[in-house]
């Protein structure tokens, strides 16, 4: 999978946690400022991540990556 | 028996008044407030300092300690009490003994976050159900889980670390929990005894 792919993947499950426009999230959205900090959207983003990539992100620790990006670049270092 | 009083508050409230609210609050809750980046966070934060310093009396920090996973409490030990915000809501319960409180605004059913964290039968209860009535029992499953889980002390990421099957643990199952709902709205209460409830409205400006 590309970072590309990875990426689009993340801004899906954003839309859906944090239910927002995905035409308007990209590898640049700031996670906390532009979506918010609620633990029950990190909670379901983490969960979508786990249950597709394998990959876990402890709740407490999703809030150590910035953007969209960073997220997607630790999901693809741990694949 | 003993009893839990629960105050809610809607912090949208407070919109226009944060300045001068602000000074009221223990500096700690000011920091968060600073920091959050939302204006419906910041807002919650504001309650939640006014919500400790109205019927608490908390306005410096040196009257919260923390356990390790960030839970408050007061340095005096007693009144027992725990906190929960979500969107315009935002809830303070306080007992004579230990509790756990969580509220949350009714969100959609998520198949993975039920596959991660709630338990079997609560996975089959959900699976019975469809549309807005199980987006509701979601919510309020996961307000009964959370609170239970602030009762012991922890949140979600032990059960993350864990398993769900954390749930399951005896002192967990034979809590008390109360659950209420308001509108779009769940708010759950757990104990390790049986409570009586007072739940009130709290007006943030006086």
């Amino acid at each position: 999978m590309t970072r590309d792919e990875v990426i689009a993947k993340m801004i899906e499950y954003a839309a859906m946690a944090f239910k927002a426009d995905p035409s308007k999230l990209s590898a640049d959205t700031d996670i906390a400022k532009e979506l918010g900090v609620a633990s029950t959207q990190r909670v379901a983003m983490s969960a979508s991540i786990e249950n597709d990539f394998d990959v876990m992100i402890p709740v407490a620790r999703f809030g150590n990556y910035k953007t969209i990006g960073d997220l997607a670049d630790y999901v693809i270092s741990e694949m | 028996m003993r009893s839990v009083n629960i105050f809610l508050a809607d912090p949208r409230v407070l919109a226009g008044r944060e300045e001068e609210l602000l000074s009221r609050i223990a500096p700690c809750y000011a920091h968060k407030y600073e920091q959050s980046a939302q204006k419906k966070e910041k807002l919650q934060e504001l309650a939640s300092g006014l919500l400790l310093q109205k019927y608490l009396g908390v306005a410096r920090d040196e009257s919260l300690r923390y356990n390790r996973y960030g839970k408050p409490r007061l340095a005096a030990g007693k009144p027992y009490f725990s906190l929960s915000h979500s969107e315009n809501r935002v809830a303070l319960a306080i007992s004579d003994c230990e509790v756990g409180l969580d509220v949350e605004k009714i969100m959609p059913f998520h198949e993975a976050v039920v596959k991660k964290v709630y338990t079997l039968g609560q996975a089959e209860e959900l699976s019975a159900l469809e549309g807005e009535e199980r987006d509701a029992r979601y919510t309020g499953i996961w307000t009964e889980n959370e609170a239970v889980l602030k009762l012991e002390g922890g949140g979600f990421e032990e059960v993350w670390k864990k398993g769900s099957h954390i749930l399951e643990k005896e002192s967990l199952w034979n809590a008390w929990i109360y659950t209420h709902r308001e509108g779009d709205y769940f708010l759950s209460c757990a104990a390790f005894e049986s409570l009586r409830v007072s739940l009130e409205k709290a007006d943030l400006l006086i």
